[in-house]
């Protein structure tokens, strides 16, 4: 840094003081000594640093090896595992342990200073060359998906929505199916190719979704945005990269699906032809919920919900609406916890089922919602939208 | 007292702990557990975690919930036992007493039930990590066998500290440590028994990548002791 910052003289001396005039600013006392070795020699070479000790995985650390010792150096009647050394030159200890000291074998924690002798770090492969993409300036944002399902939409609704959600550019990490024991869970799994998460007995809207998202952080806890869907929706083309452009609402999350009561709110242009304008807002429904089918947060907000008070204590609500209603528990939970549901216009999913599998009422579909050919990417935010 | 009893096992477990710790946990006086397979591997938090959660859900009026891990052996009749002697207010159980709670574990002198006590707070020598509600941070050694009064598991589930740990470094162990320090934190302490009413019988850990293996019991009466009988 201070190379850069302090100017050459020609080899001329000068005080301090001189310098600093001469900058017009303080130079301090490491600054100062820097720029007087420096004067008319040649840059110091940088020594290497010194080798770092041993971390991370041992290039040598085979197997374990089926076998434990005794910690010298735990409290009480402590164990540790022994694993195979494949370093030919560790001659006389073929074995060792990983985590903490043992007499008569090697150690690879160098954390502690007890580095073995033999220590090489483990490299990955290179999994192919990849040249630098200039305009990839900002990190990708990560996802973590989610599907509920149950086994009659097997065959018809959820393909479809699976369908539609890799036109939108999404990849489902994990379905959710409830009702459906263990021993089938290959035959989903080989149809979709998509791995599930099976629940038997039958666990309900609520149980299945709430553990579905628990399951989703707790598998994906680093995803920047988590997303529960359903299974009978469609949704808008490049869905996915149209909300990684989007500015993602403080203290909020996003539901996809837009109800007509929810579309009268919608912001307006009032200065050309009073279209509603394409972007996130505030939905009017406070502590109501209007539709689960399509649901999205951040990771703040997703450790929000699953710490919800609401949210836990849901399944001792004798009020007849749990378990069948999972929106109004979402929207309250969250609403208690200082977050508020944001919704689009136009609407960037539609709902497919018309019957729902527990016997509520048919949702009303949403009449902004442009159609699964859209490209959600034309899209302009803060610009008016004529469907 | 109602019962909601999980167990979380993985599959190479399936012949060879498993069944010892399932039979064990039948002949202690529960009904068989919901088993909880981490396969694909979630890890042994989250499995936990979300086993406790599940069975919160279909069991919303149970009074209590026991979780097991798979590599324990229990005396018989714990269940019975526990209902008689009952939970004590804002606490939870450790049906298996660590070597390292003994100092603090009272004398069990022959003629009478063992009894439960406060296992020993976190800290080496005179060192303590005194909490905000008044508590002592505890140790909290082992999760083979822990039974939950309602009221706590409601506590548990929404604790800021199980909800974050997946994101942790060490997200997917140190699920003994995770589960005190949020109980504390939430006003309830663990106890023990002794003498132990299980035992830790797992030799070797499933967890990938890590070596140490909790140690045993050393007070472990034997499966054949009935808990409810008189020392």
């Amino acid at each position: 840094m201070y190379r850069a910052s302090i100017p050459s003289d020609n080899g001329a001396m000068m005080d301090k003081a001189a310098l600093e005039q001469r900058l017009g600013r303080a130079v301090s006392d490491f600054e100062y000594s820097a720029w007087q070795k420096m004067k008319g020699k040649e840059p110091v070479p940088i020594p290497a640093p010194a080798p770092l000790p041993p971390q991370g995985s041992c290039a040598f650390l085979g197997d374990y090896a089926n076998q434990t010792t005794h910690c010298g150096s735990c409290r009480g009647t402590v164990q540790l595992k022994v694993f195979h050394c494949g370093n030919k030159q560790m001659s006389g200890k073929d074995l060792c342990t990983i985590a903490r000291p043992a007499e008569g074998f090697a150690c690879c924690n160098g954390k502690n200073g007890l580095g073995c002798a033999g220590y090489a770090p483990k490299v990955d492969a290179p999994t192919g060359l990849q040249a630098p993409n200039p305009a990839k300036r900002e990190r990708e944002l990560t996802w973590a998906v989610g599907l509920t399902t149950v086994p009659a939409r097997r065959n018809d609704l959820l393909p479809r929505t699976l369908a539609s959600l890799k036109d939108a550019g999404f990849t489902v990490n994990r379905l959710f199916v409830d009702g459906v024991h263990g021993n089938i869970a290959t035959g989903w799994e080989e149809q979709f190719g998509t791995p599930i998460t099976p629940r038997w007995p039958a666990i309900n809207v609520h149980g299945n979704w709430f553990l579905g998202l628990g399951e989703l952080f707790t598998r994906y806890p680093t995803a920047d945005r988590y997303a529960m869907f359903q299974d009978d929706f469609v949704a808008v083309r490049n869905l996915r990269a149209y909300l990684d452009k989007c500015k993602y609402p403080d203290n909020g999350y996003l539901n996809l699906l837009t109800f007509p009561h929810n579309e009268a709110y919608a912001p307006r242009d009032l200065t050309v032809n009073k279209n509603a304008i394409a972007g996130f807002y505030e939905a009017s429904s406070k502590k109501r919920g209007l539709g689960a089918v399509a649901l999205v947060f951040n990771r703040d907000a997703c450790m929000e919900l699953l710490g919800a008070q609401h949210m836990i204590t849901r399944p001792t609500d004798a009020t007849g609406r749990y378990p069948k209603y999972i929106d109004g528990g979402i929207v309250e939970g969250m609403n208690k916890a200082g977050y508020k549901e944001y919704v689009h216009y136009p609407s960037l999913v539609q709902h497919t089922g018309q019957q729902s599998t527990i016997g509520n009422a048919p949702h009303p579909l949403a009449p902004s919602f442009p159609g699964e050919q859209f490209d959600a990417l034309s899209l302009i935010e803060g610009q008016a939208f004529a469907k | 007292m109602k019962w909601a009893c999980g167990m979380t096992t993985v599959w190479q477990r399936g012949k060879t702990y498993y069944p010892v710790a399932m039979q064990s946990v039948i002949n202690a006086g529960w009904e068989p557990p919901h088993v909880f397979i981490d396969e694909p591997r979630i890890g042994t938090f989250g499995r936990w975690y979300l086993g406790l959660l599940e069975l919160w859900i279909r069991h919303p009026d149970a009074d209590a919930f026991v979780m097991f891990q798979d590599d324990i052996e229990l005396c018989r009749n714990v269940r019975p036992y526990i209902e008689r002697t009952g939970i004590p207010d804002n606490t939870y159980l450790n049906l298996v007493t660590h070597p390292l709670a003994r100092d603090v574990a009272p004398p069990t002198p022959a003629g009478r039930s063992g009894e439960w006590f406060t296992t020993r707070p976190l800290g080496h020598g005179g060192a303590r990590y005194p909490l905000p509600n008044g508590l002592l941070q505890q140790a909290g050694k082992g999760a083979c066998a822990l039974v939950f009064p309602r009221a706590s598991v409601e506590a548990l589930l929404k604790a800021d500290r199980m909800i974050r740990k997946p994101s942790e470094k060490y997200g997917t162990c140190n699920l003994d440590g995770a589960i005190v320090e949020s109980m504390n934190a939430a006003g309830y302490q663990e106890m023990a028994h002794s003498p132990s009413l299980g035992r830790h019988i797992g030799t070797v850990t499933s967890m990938p990548g890590l070596s140490i293996v909790q140690p045993q019991s050393l007070d472990f009466p034997g499966t054949h002791f009935d808990a409810n009988a008189p020392l």
